[in-house]
């Protein structure tokens, strides 16, 4: 059977742009949610010349493709693991009192994401 | 050239620290609560000398547990206050005071023991930066009710001492403990600690991050209306992310075929290789990255025939075009 003809591929704009934001946030992860993905144009151009028809199906495929990508991409909302509570360490004496931040709620202060909450002594 | 620490309105700028952790003052004594009822003993306590072959012991209970307040003593407290050895003045920041309601003293002077007093304790400390840690220094003791004169020889060098230690103690070590941050491990270089009257604030710069110099010296508007909070750096979160974005990397986005019934089919499939540029935007709960993505599209001729004349059709195809 002959080998496949190949496709070199470009797409606009490259590279597509995927912007995230931050949704979400629970005491254990960080939850962030894919907004947008500009990709707006692809194109396949045949590494061996093709006939019209076959030029036609290539289009139609690379025509379709962009909001294939752009669906499967902005449903994703991937969970970040926040690892170790947030908080600070108070020693007193020989034993320690640790402080975690409860109920996170994600905001910004100043430019600086900010988690804050209430306080959860142990 | 303007130093990015702070903005000239007094607030936050992204590059002083990457990591700030805020705990207001009510939370540290329902800490301090906590340890006292769960370490009782951390509350008690026994110091001993022997001046000019004289023993002095001072033995001293919390009947209540102590709390914080994270102001400077005022003037009249300050002014009867028994200073740490060459301190004088009150230093302009990170002062704090140490209060217990209730301290129980029982002193003996050599085997004779002195009244037992009970009364309230304030004692009077800076907190510093000390190589990557805090370090507590002690400044004054106050006792509303002292076992012996001011001037004597077991309040000047045992009960003052013990207590300015005690107090020196309860808040040594402070830290953050936060090494893991959204699943990355980040180490954490104490570089501000503040103490103003409604939290107490540690900021640390992060060996991932990019700290830029710090100016301690500039007030930093922190958010005070949360009673708990921590602030992360565009710099420290764009790292962060980075990471975090590598466990994609090589996943398959999408694919897509199409087929010409007896002439071709041909697909496509789109594969996450990796983010480039991530950057953090003004609102720092959103981000945008550049998608390096691996593309691989194909197309087979189908023969035409069962006898496999389908090579004509790619010649075909050839000269067609």
């Amino acid at each position: 059977m002959a080998a496949p003809i190949e496709f070199d591929v470009t797409y606009v704009p490259d590279p597509p742009v995927v912007t995230v934001k931050a949704t979400g946030i629970t005491d254990t992860a960080l939850t962030v949610k894919v907004t947008d993905l500009d990709l707006q144009q692809v194109e396949f151009h045949p590494k061996t010349p093709l006939s019209d028809v076959l030029s036609g199906l290539a289009n139609d495929l690379a025509r379709a493709a962009p909001p294939i990508v752009k669906d499967k991409v902005t449903a994703l909302s991937p969970d970040i693991p926040i690892g170790k509570p947030i908080g600070c360490d108070i020693p007193v004496g020989d034993a320690t009192v640790h402080v975690k931040l409860a109920s996170p709620e994600l905001g910004s202060h100043g430019g600086m994401l900010m988690i804050s909450g209430t306080a959860d002594v142990s | 050239m303007q130093p990015r620490g702070v903005s000239l309105d007094g607030g936050v700028s992204d590059s002083n620290f990457d990591l700030a952790v805020g705990v207001g003052g009510d939370a540290v004594n329902s800490g301090l609560q906590t340890a006292y009822q769960q370490h009782r003993d951390a509350f008690r306590g026994q110091a001993e000398k022997t001046l000019e072959g004289t023993d002095y012991t001072f033995a001293w209970d919390f009947l209540d547990a102590p709390s914080l307040a994270l102001t400077p003593p005022d003037a009249d407290l300050w002014g009867k206050m028994i200073k740490a050895d060459g301190v004088t003045d009150l230093p302009d920041s990170g002062v704090l005071q140490f209060t217990a309601q209730q301290l129980q003293a029982d002193c003996k002077v050599g085997e004779t023991p002195l009244p037992q007093v009970t009364g309230k304790v304030t004692v009077a400390l800076q907190l510093k930066l000390d190589g990557g840690g805090i370090t507590a220094l002690p400044l004054g003791a106050w006792l509303e009710n002292l076992p012996d004169g001011p001037t004597s020889i077991i309040v000047k060098n045992v009960v003052v001492p013990a207590l300015l230690t005690q107090g020196a103690t309860l808040l040594k070590g402070l830290k953050i403990p936060a090494q893991d941050l959204f699943g990355q491990t980040v180490t954490l270089n104490l570089v501000r600690v503040d103490v103003i009257p409604t939290h107490l604030v540690l900021a640390s710069t992060a060996a991932v991050g990019q700290p830029q110099a710090v100016r301690a010296d500039d007030a930093v508007d922190w958010p005070t209306d949360k009673q708990v909070f921590t602030l992360i750096s565009k710099s420290l979160l764009t790292t962060l992310l980075t990471a975090t974005i590598k466990q994609y990397e090589n996943t398959r986005l999408a694919k897509g075929d199409k087929t010409i019934q007896f002439v071709a089919s041909a697909r496509w499939d789109a594969t996450f290789r990796r983010a480039t540029n991530l950057t953090v935007g003004d609102d720092p709960t959103t981000a945008s990255a550049g998608v390096d993505v691996d593309w691989h599209a194909e197309l087979d001729l189908v023969p035409i025939s069962p006898d496999g004349s389908g090579g004509c059709a790619l010649s075909k195809a050839g000269h067609e075009s």
